[in-house]
């Protein structure tokens, strides 16, 4: 699967809610990843989930429930699969720390339901800290909950680039 | 730039093909099984063993080399007894035998006493020496003679010449200590690296340094002063407590150093090993024998050998405490500290090994296998703002997979993580 843009923004949320739609590189410098270089193309949009559960949660007349940090759409080589792909983002030594089953749990549910059953929701979801803290999330996360396996994956922004937004092939 | 205290260089020996770890706060050292982590541990140990205990060693040497003649006269004092007090006599020899300093003084004791019992020879003429003893009481003796002198003419030999050479035999055994205590030579350390790993090999390098000055060489022929490390301690398992005596020299020197009275140099530290680790404090009691005892904090008292294991590995940290033997100038090394220990108190361990460095500035080399004991290590190191002091290091397999590069990872600790997920790889593929 590679990223998709035009599966981003013609999200049903998207479409309703255009300014969830954000620059990546906007996102994870915020989220605290520091960078000299920029690691995405430019025009590379995401949902920002944060921001669409403030809208749907008004919407809906319900109080804010937990969610990823952004939701991207993937399609797959032969264009017949898409899906949206939730990831969050713990680029500080802090989000290592907080790995606990229940949170991670609600904010993957959270987040299903802002996105709704329009288009399905990827099945692996991605977590992403800063390089040098990527092998100690793994072990905490397995440790935490050996259950989890292969449905959490623990990369870098840069892995991240590499397996859904390299173009070089 | 950087200074380290203790940097030690070793290339070529056993499984490690290449190692350059500093030693200046809490070094630890990672790696799979077999890829030299013991060998680094022990080659440490020896090395400061021999540098700071350099004269007591040279004396044990001494007793050893001397263990014949003392077994001699032990033999010869009863059946001498119708002319000197035999137990006088046994207790003096005892006394000197086991005198710990080195001196011309020793010598001249146990010159004198070779020369009195030479003397009780000499009283007694050859006609009375033959009513007194057997004649083949007399060949047994100088047999016995020249076994300690390596002599093979003995036997042919009167008396009076044997004890000669026995006295010129003991002074020379003294010449030659007196002469190590005064050059240093580092081949006893050498000789203790031999003794400890039976293959006979020494490392093809083996250089250590102070302050990057260069105190430790294979080629250099004299062992130096340490001014940073006055004392080694090696615990590879909490069984120690068990063993009365041991072919392990690092256990038997264990022993003897939770045996020794003292002074703790922080209460705060016990505080909280008898608060909020163990819940009760552990002590020498000797008031009948030596024994450690645990005592709980509702007034149970249990042998220290009867308790948990986990409760003994933190008594030896507590009675090392207690009696003053953890300072500033201790290496202490420790091998998987973690063994025997739940993962709750695995933490707690290693909280202790960031405070006993933070508060008393005792120095770690501290091999691990496990994720909760590099991390704590770690992240406890930096609430306590001494992570500048850690140094990690991650055998990698060299060119020749049997040998290992032992990587400076300074305070990073993925990599290591990286080779730990190996397992949780393995779960995956072995699992459901």
């Amino acid at each position: 699967m590679k990223y998709c843009k035009t599966t981003t923004i013609t999200h049903p949320v998207a479409l309703a809610y255009p300014e969830i739609i954000e620059d990546i590189n906007i996102v994870i410098e915020r989220e605290g990843h520091q960078s000299t270089t920029i690691i995405f193309d430019t025009n590379t949009v995401v949902i920002n989930l944060d921001i669409a559960e403030a809208r749907v949660s008004l919407a809906e007349k319900r109080a804010r429930s937990k969610s990823m940090d952004i939701s991207f759409g993937s399609i797959s080589a032969d264009e017949s699969s898409r899906k949206m792909v939730l990831v969050e983002l713990r680029f500080n030594y802090e989000n290592l720390r907080n790995v606990y089953k229940g949170a991670l749990e609600e904010k993957i549910e959270g987040s299903k339901n802002i996105l709704g059953g329009n288009i399905e929701i990827h099945e692996e979801y991605i977590f992403i800290f800063q390089t040098n803290l990527v092998e100690q999330a793994k072990n905490r996360f397995f440790r935490t909950r050996p259950s989890i396996r292969n449905t959490y994956r623990i990369m870098d922004i840069n892995q991240l680039q590499a397996l859904y937004f390299h173009s070089g092939d | 730039m950087y200074t380290p205290q203790i940097r030690v260089k070793t290339e070529g020996f056993r499984a490690i093909a290449n190692a350059d770890i500093i030693i200046d706060g809490i070094t630890v050292v990672t790696g799979e099984n077999g890829c030299g982590k013991s060998t680094l541990s022990k080659l440490l140990y020896y090395l400061y063993k021999t540098g700071t205990n350099y004269e007591k060693l040279v004396v044990d040497e001494l007793r050893k080399k001397l263990s014949d003649t003392y077994r001699f006269l032990q033999v010869v004092i009863p059946d001498l007894s119708f002319a000197l007090n035999e137990k006088n006599a046994k207790k003096e020899l005892e006394e000197f035998y086991n005198e710990d300093s080195l001196s011309e003084n020793l010598l001249e004791k146990w010159k004198m006493f070779i020369s009195k019992i030479s003397h009780v020879f000499s009283r007694v003429s050859t006609e009375q020496q033959d009513l007194l003893f057997q004649s083949s009481w007399k060949t047994r003796m100088k047999h016995i003679l020249g076994d300690i002198l390596d002599q093979n003419e003995s036997p042919s030999k009167d008396f009076q010449e044997i004890f000669n050479e026995l006295t010129n035999h003991v002074a020379s055994i003294f010449n030659e200590s007196f002469e190590k205590i005064n050059s240093r030579p580092v081949g006893l350390f050498l000789d203790a690296i031999d003794s400890i790993f039976s293959e006979g090999k020494l490392p093809r390098k083996f250089e250590v340094y102070e302050y990057e000055s260069q105190i430790v060489a294979m080629d250099k022929t004299n062992l130096s002063v340490f001014y940073s490390i006055d004392n080694a301690i090696y615990l590879d398992t909490p069984m120690v407590l068990l063993n009365e005596q041991s072919e392990n020299d690092h256990w038997n020197d264990l022993r003897a150093l939770l045996l020794k009275k003292g002074k703790s140099t922080s209460s705060n530290l016990n505080t909280i090993l008898n608060n909020e680790i163990l819940k009760g404090d552990v002590s020498l009691d000797d008031s009948l024998y030596n024994r450690f005892v645990f005592k709980r904090v509702d007034g149970t008292t249990f042998n220290l050998f009867d308790c948990a294991t986990g409760v003994r590995s933190f008594g030896i940290l507590q009675l090392l405490l207690k009696n003053g033997s953890l300072t500033d100038k201790t290496l202490f090394i420790i091998d998987e500290p973690e063994s025997h220990l739940h993962p709750q108190w695995i933490i707690e361990y290693a909280r202790m090994i960031v405070l006993l460095h933070k508060e008393i500035g005792v120095k770690f080399f501290i091999a691990s296998h496990n994720p909760d004991m590099v991390s704590a290590i770690k992240y406890i190191s930096m609430k306590e703002g001494v992570e500048d002091k850690l140094n990690y290091y991650l055998a990698e397999k060299s060119e020749n997979k049997f040998m290992y590069n032992y990587l400076h990872l300074k305070q990073e600790i993925d990599p290591i993580f990286a080779s730990f997920n190996i397992a949780i790889d393995r779960i995956n593929q072995y699992g459901i």
